[in-house]
């Protein structure tokens, strides 16, 4: 199980990509209209 | 420059007339005084407020601070000869609470960032929650033997190194508020969470690192991420609801058009800002548009929909002379409209001062459960003291957890937040039926009233009386006409218009045939006195005063028929039909009488039986005739109806119920009214009426119906029970988990998934009152 000695802490890595990722997501405003954005294919413009 | 300088110097830019004019107004009965509006993102618990407010009322030159937590504004009442702008705002910074001028977009930009932070703080904290328990998981799962200590050492360090984001990020809030709190020696809300939160992560830290500590080896980092992701999502929910509900408020006044099209004076038009218009502009309005200002048509015809501020989505026609107002749906032509009142002097803009004005006023609930809130923080964290005592001699760690639930178990935000969100929810509701309240407290009292009292004129019968009829005595058609046209062509009481119209079609009429050119007289003295009637004296030709009276027959009484033949007391005596009448006299008595057909509301009937269903006694109380009133009465089906009141009994009429303990509202319109209205428990008026009532009225009426009163008297039913149903769920919760958590029975994260179960409840039963 000496594996987990590479896996775990790469996982913690992979964790806290996420959550950065996360964090851009937001700051871009992606999560303000959830309506809004499936209507803009529909709309004129 | 120093970030502190550079942001004192934004703050002088505030201290021009210019500038605080756009989120300040003058105070209406106080010279060189203003009111201001503010957004605080920071404050968020009642001693938020108070901080806000002991910072600012030492301040010389501040006269008075509202703070309203459920939609984090604040309302600064300010001289502008002792303080200026930038002097409370600096002060605001200094205190930890940074205020944000609020200008009409601003409102709701802010609540929309606010949402983004929260949304962002408990998404974060639910990633980390679930990466957390899944490496603790091991642990709980493995028997004792089956785990080396080094994978159970990684596993650990593991939860502490994901948790650490959770600390600095997610818990921000928390520890802002809890030290901003502390340097005041406040104990505010977030002061028992926050320790909580320090402290689970201290033991969890010091068990992974010093696994042989006092602290033992127990960690507790899924607790700490669990509990943190509740509170936040609790936040979260809470965010949304309250930027729902005072944007809705706010917004649904706030959707004039960036842009208008003015007409120049060649016929061509230009785009301009709307915030560029001036009075008396002449601006272009196409169909499909929504009208940017208060005005006049002067060309063109079409329909419109003034449903944003009356509620009746129905198409009004409206042609050249007609008004318009900003905010309503020009709907089938093109017009071009004079300006003649812009933004805050629209009546669009008058609503949105008065819910602006609501959105800062505080339940009396409020203030109570905010008095409550203050010591129980204290009790909280002594009893989280206590519990760790208790227990330290068992297991220091078990005893700091037990002290952590205690601490984050209690909801004091279900007391502090849920009866103003209540407060709030009803008043968006309310606006968007056509009822504009002007504080809280009045619906308090409207929840509580018994009787209902009616006024006649103008507010069972519509504004508008036609003439129906002239008997002249002495002198002819054209001369009383021109006479009474005169006398009252200063008054704005719906006889006097009624006398004013009609006499202008009479006349042109005549005028152009060359019969009759109405003289022009000119009053040395003019005054009209309410309920009764309006005198005035003017010179004649030869510079003797001829004084005129135009009234009630008891007003023109002192000029009873003297000198009048039999033949003319008796046709005025036959005149007893149910007609209202005003009577024109002079010296030598009455010389014209005009009689008038009202107009019964069409909703008055429906309006009384639904207040009947309720249990609420309906009273007509007018100052008209026995037999107009009566005749209404019979119409409407009221029993009890007064009559012949001239203000002062009103008053009394009022007292008198009062006295004998009955709880009073009364629904008026007109000059009458206004001293009526203050005495009334709850006082209701159109906002068409003449503008000293809708001064003193606690709710206004946006339209024309009076169906609105009903459903304002059964919200404001709902509105207390929802926050008597809130304070009791608050009580009766914490009553019962701070026990639990103080045995030790409730683990932190079952105490992180209660608080924010508890405050989610709170905020969701509010809500109900946004449906209807």
């Amino acid at each position: 199980m000496d594996i987990l000695f590479l896996l775990i802490p790469l996982s913690v890595v992979i964790a806290l990509f996420i959550v950065a990722g996360f964090w851009w997501a937001v700051d871009r405003n992606q999560f303000v209209n959830l309506d809004e954005e499936g209507q803009r294919i529909v709309d004129e413009d | 420059m120093t970030s502190k300088t550079a942001k004192a110097a934004d703050l002088i830019l505030w201290d021009q007339p210019d500038e605080f004019t756009k989120f300040s107004r003058p105070s209406m009965n106080v010279f060189d005084q203003w009111e201001s509006f503010v957004r605080l993102d920071d404050v968020h618990c009642a001693s938020c407020a108070n901080t806000v407010r002991s910072a600012l009322s030492v301040l010389n030159g501040v006269d008075s601070v509202d703070v309203n937590v459920g939609s984090r504004q604040a309302r600064v009442v300010w001289r502008n000869q002792q303080t200026k702008p930038s002097v409370w705002l600096s002060a605001l910074e200094n205190v930890g609470f940074p205020a944000r001028p609020l200008g009409q977009v601003q409102s709701i930009a802010g609540e929309k960032s606010a949402s983004k932070a929260a949304l962002w703080r408990a998404g974060i904290a639910l990633l980390c929650m679930m990466q957390v328990m899944m490496y603790a998981w091991a642990e709980y799962v493995a028997d004792p033997a089956d785990l080396p200590a080094d994978q159970i050492q990684l596993l650990r360090w593991a939860q502490l190194i994901i948790s650490l984001p959770v600390l600095f990020f997610c818990c921000q809030p928390f520890f802002k508020g809890a030290l901003r709190d502390l340097r005041d020696f406040r104990i505010g809300m977030d002061v028992p969470v926050a320790i909580g939160m320090l402290v689970s992560f201290a033991v969890s830290a010091t068990g992974t690192l010093l696994p042989t500590g006092v602290f033992g080896s127990e960690v507790y980092f899924d607790s700490f991420t669990m509990f943190v992701s509740f509170l936040l999502i609790g936040r979260w929910l809470e965010q949304n609801l309250r930027a729902n509900t005072t944007e809705a408020m706010i917004s649904a006044l706030d959707r004039l058009p960036e842009n208008a099209l003015k007409l120049l004076p060649d016929g061509s038009t230009v785009r301009i800002r709307t915030a560029d218009l001036k009075l008396g502009d002449l601006i272009c309005v196409g169909p499909g548009d929504m009208i940017q200002a208060d005005g006049t048509i002067v060309q063109g015809r079409t329909t419109v929909d003034e449903a944003l501020l009356t509620g009746e989505s129905y198409p009004i026609p409206k042609e050249a002379g007609a008004t318009v107002i900003a905010g309503s749906a020009n709907l089938s032509g093109m017009i071009a409209v004079q300006i003649e009142r812009l933004g805050l002097e629209t009546r669009l803009g008058q609503i949105e001062q008065l819910v602006r004005e609501v959105a800062n006023s505080k339940p009396r609930l409020a203030q109570m459960a905010d008095q409550v809130a203050k010591p129980f923080l204290v009790i909280v964290i002594l009893l989280a003291i206590t519990a760790a005592g208790w227990w330290w001699s068992e297991s220091p760690a078990k005893a700091l957890m037990a002290a952590v639930a205690v601490l984050v178990v209690t909801c004091p935000c279900a007391l502090s937040l849920s009866v103003p969100m209540a407060g709030l929810a009803t008043a968006g509701t309310l606006i968007k039926q056509g009822v504009l309240i002007r504080n809280f407290d009045s619906l308090e009292r409207l929840a509580k009233v018994d009787t209902f009292l009616f006024d006649k004129t103008g507010t069972l019968t519509e504004d508008d009386y036609v003439l129906a009829q002239v008997v002249t005595f002495r002198i002819n058609q054209f001369e009383a006409y021109a006479w009474a046209a005169q006398l009252a062509k200063n008054s704005l009481h719906p006889l006097s218009r009624a006398i004013v119209s009609a006499a202008e079609l009479r006349l042109a009429s005549s005028q152009l045939n060359g019969v009759f050119a109405p003289p022009v007289l000119e009053f040395v003295e003019w005054e009209e006195i309410a309920g009764r009637g309006i005198r005035a004296v003017y010179l004649d030709a030869d510079a003797q005063p001829i004084e005129l009276k135009l009234g009630s027959q008891k007003f023109c009484r002192g000029n009873e028929l003297k000198g009048l033949g039999e033949v003319d007391s008796a046709s005025i005596r036959a005149e007893n039909s149910p007609r209202v009448k005003v009577f024109l006299a002079d010296v030598t008595g009455v010389i014209a009488t005009f009689s008038f057909d009202e107009k019964i509301r069409p909703d008055a009937k429906q309006t009384v039986n639904r207040l009947d269903q309720l249990d609420l006694q309906v009273r007509i109380v007018s100052g008209d005739l026995i037999a107009n009133v009566q005749h209404l009465a019979a119409a409407l089906g009221v029993k009890d109806s007064i009559a012949e009141c001239h203000p002062e009994a009103k008053l009394s009429v009022i007292r008198h119920l009062q006295n004998e303990g009955r709880r009073v509202a009364m629904v008026g319109d007109g000059v009458n009214d206004s001293p009526v209205l203050a005495q009334a428990d709850v006082s209701i008026s159109f906002s068409n009426a003449a503008p000293i009532a809708r001064a003193s009225a606690d709710l206004v009426l946006t339209g024309q119906r009076l169906a609105p009163i009903v459903q304002a008297v059964i919200q404001s039913r709902r509105m207390i029970r929802i926050m008597i149903q809130n304070l009791t769920w608050a009580f009766v919760y914490n009553l019962v988990c701070v026990p639990l958590a103080f045995i030790g029975l409730l683990p932190a994260w079952a105490a992180g998934l209660g608080m924010a179960f508890s405050s989610i409840l709170v905020v969701a039963n509010s809500w109900r009152l946004t449906r209807i």
